[in-house]
């Protein structure tokens, strides 16, 4: 626990970090809040098309072009946003760090097998092959989350197996062997907490890559339909780019912040976690 | 090696222990090739040699760290180079080891009395209550304080963290503990406390050590007997008595001569020094191993291999000459040669 104390204490000292936090609060309250700010769904034409924001009090942020509340849609938004980011992001998390952990404790043929099948999923451009993985199962909520996850998962396995490459050669490692301990034990209880620091960073700023991504599928149409996202609506905006501006640029406004604090909190946990700048 | 009907069966065997590693394009190192020894129970038996001849692999081996490319290893007459590892784990309940870096060889997220109890945990052995009860006992044998238990590894020194190193090893109650260098990361000052702790529990547990280091002075300081490995392969072994006594192999004798004495009175006689390095294992030489840098070396070297021959009760040396006459092999430190240098001179 003292570890975790020093851990916090490092972590506050960074402002930047603590910023980020902070916008990444502000957008966990407007995902909670969403249901009850705004209960009926995003999709109701409620108002005149084009309004812009400041320009009517019941609707502050405008109205699309379809007359529908940009504010709930942003609202609404951020849920599906944070929610396909961090569930995406704990699959390809779980799914690198197991086929990783693997890979870097058992060396060999394990390794080569595990680490040919990464590379076949890294070839193809992450982009490119999410459109097509959304494309082959429909655009749902639970295919878009898969396919952001299937094209994340390869760079967790390579960190990992890296990680564990490096650690499983330790002193500390080879004093488990010599107790007797057994693989999994070993691998759960000596090396994956030593290597979870720049799992944990990883992570992190893969959250942003996948907010990233699912803005991207939606603004190419390949969003859930029935889902209101920050994509959906830049996607919506795009064809009044040159008259009504502000659809576009208030949801890719909440992308950018979203991603910069997800960027910023990734740095300072870099920086709390990594022991080599421990004592900077 | 004949082994004497009267004597009792040695607790730890080693028999041709052969660990090559490959090295790419078909190519092998030989670190460790060909080794017999044997371990009585309460002994301590020193590996010495410089670094890269195979003394730590030889250790890693023997532990099962590495698995032996051929050859046999009985602990109490049971056999573990060849089984799975499920029949290995009882095995190394009787068979443990002390790392070289106690810095390395803690995991830096467990907590110290967490590390200590792990291999009662894995093997089984008592409940939660019992086993912490035995944390703090072993605490205490390695002179720890109880409160230790509590905290992490790097909230201790090396020569601390060493104890805990060896309150791990002690935890299973082994026979044998092989120790790999187990002072030479230390601070000069805390090295003779923690060989003296090694000493203690020896006397207190029967405890039987294979000893790796390349520090002759630790290494008289330890043992009863002694084995000089180079490249790989044991080229003598003896009491400590004999060995520094009268030691009968040219590589010995030079790790001798290379060892510092510090008192200018007893000089040396001057013998020509080792020279060049220590060939690859990768590629040995034919032969004797040791030839390519060996002030005694004939042809006979270079075609046949040596192999370790008694020359007196208890000392067999692996050397084509040692046996002949006229290479009468004189003892190492010739106590008050000849005024020379300024040593002496400023003594008088």
């Amino acid at each position: 626990m003292r570890a975790f104390r020093d851990f916090c204490r490092r972590f506050s000292r960074n402002r930047a970090a603590l910023a980020g936090i902070a916008i990444l609060l502000l957008v966990f309250v407007m995902a909670v809040s969403a249901g009850r700010l705004f209960p009926d769904d995003p999709w109701d034409m409620i108002a005149l098309p084009f309004v812009w924001p400041g320009q009517d009090r019941e609707i502050w942020l405008g109205s699309d072009m379809l007359g529908r509340d940009l504010a709930a849609g942003l609202f609404h938004g951020a849920k599906v946003s944070l929610m396909i980011g961090f569930v995406a992001t704990l699959m390809a998390v779980v799914t690198g760090t197991t086929i990783g952990a693997l890979a870097g404790y058992y060396r060999g043929p394990v390794d080569d097998l595990l680490m040919r099948f990464t590379e076949l999923f890294q070839t193809i451009p992450q982009f490119i092959f999410a459109i097509v993985v959304v494309a082959i199962l429909s655009p749902s909520v639970a295919n878009v989350t898969i396919a952001i996850a299937l094209v994340s998962w390869p760079s967790v396995a390579r960190l990992v197996r890296g990680e564990f490459l490096a650690l499983r050669e330790r002193e500390f490692v080879q004093a488990s062997i010599a107790i007797g301990m057994g693989d999994l034990r070993i691998i759960l209880t000596q090396i994956l907490p030593n290597a979870l620091g720049p799992i944990i960073v990883t992570g992190s700023l893969m959250v942003a890559t996948a907010i990233l991504t699912e803005a991207g599928l939606a603004f190419l149409g390949l969003g859930d339909p029935n889902i209101m996202s920050w994509g959906t609506i830049i996607g919506g905006g795009r064809d009044a780019l040159r008259s009504a501006w502000y659809i576009t640029a208030i949801p890719g406004f909440a992308i950018l912040l979203t991603v910069l604090a997800l960027n910023l909190v990734g740095e300072g946990l870099n920086d709390a976690l990594n022991p080599r700048l421990k004592n900077r | 090696m004949m082994s004497d009907p009267v004597k009792p069966e040695p607790i730890l065997v080693v028999d041709d222990l052969v660990k090559h590693f490959p090295a790419g394009e078909g190519r092998v190192v030989h670190a460790v090739d060909g080794i017999s020894l044997e371990l009585a129970a309460g002994e301590t038996l020193s590996l010495v040699g410089e670094s890269g001849c195979g003394k730590s692999t030889l250790g890693k081996t023997i532990m099962r760290l590495y698995p032996p490319t051929s050859g046999s290893v009985r602990i109490r007459g049971q056999e573990m180079a060849n089984v799975s590892r499920r029949a290995m784990r009882p095995l190394r309940r009787d068979l443990q080891m002390v790392f070289q870096d106690p810095f390395a060889s803690l995991n830096p997220r467990i907590t110290v009395g967490r590390a200590i109890e792990e291999p009662l945990i894995v093997h089984g052995l008592g409940n939660g209550r019992e086993r912490r009860e035995r944390v703090a006992w072993l605490l205490q044998k390695v002179g720890l304080p109880a409160d230790a238990a509590g905290r992490h590894p790097h909230e201790f020194s090396g020569g601390q963290r060493q104890r805990i190193g060896i309150a791990r090893a002690l935890a299973l109650n082994p026979k044998v503990i092989i120790c790999d260098e187990p002072v030479s990361a230390l601070d000069v000052s805390v090295r003779a406390q923690v060989l003296n702790l090694l000493a203690d529990l020896k006397a207190e547990f029967g405890l039987a050590y294979l000893f790796i280091s390349h520090d002759l002075s630790v290494v008289e300081y330890v043992s009863d007997r002694v084995a000089v490995m180079y490249l790989g392969k044991i080229v003598e072994i003896a009491t400590r008595d004999q060995l520094w006594s009268r030691p009968l192999h040219p590589y010995t004798r030079a790790l001798l001569d290379a060892a510092p004495i510090p008192d200018p009175l007893r000089r040396r006689a001057r013998r020509p020094r080792l020279e060049g390095e220590i060939p690859s294992p990768l590629d040995p030489p034919s032969g004797c191993r040791f030839r390519t840098r060996c002030p005694l070396a004939i042809a006979r070297c270079t075609q046949e291999m040596p192999h370790l021959l008694a020359a007196e009760s208890g000392h067999q040396v692996a050397c084509h000459r040692a046996f002949e006459d006229g290479i009468a092999l004189p003892p190492t430190a010739t106590p008050a040669a000849a005024p020379e240098g300024p040593a002496l001179r400023a003594l008088s």
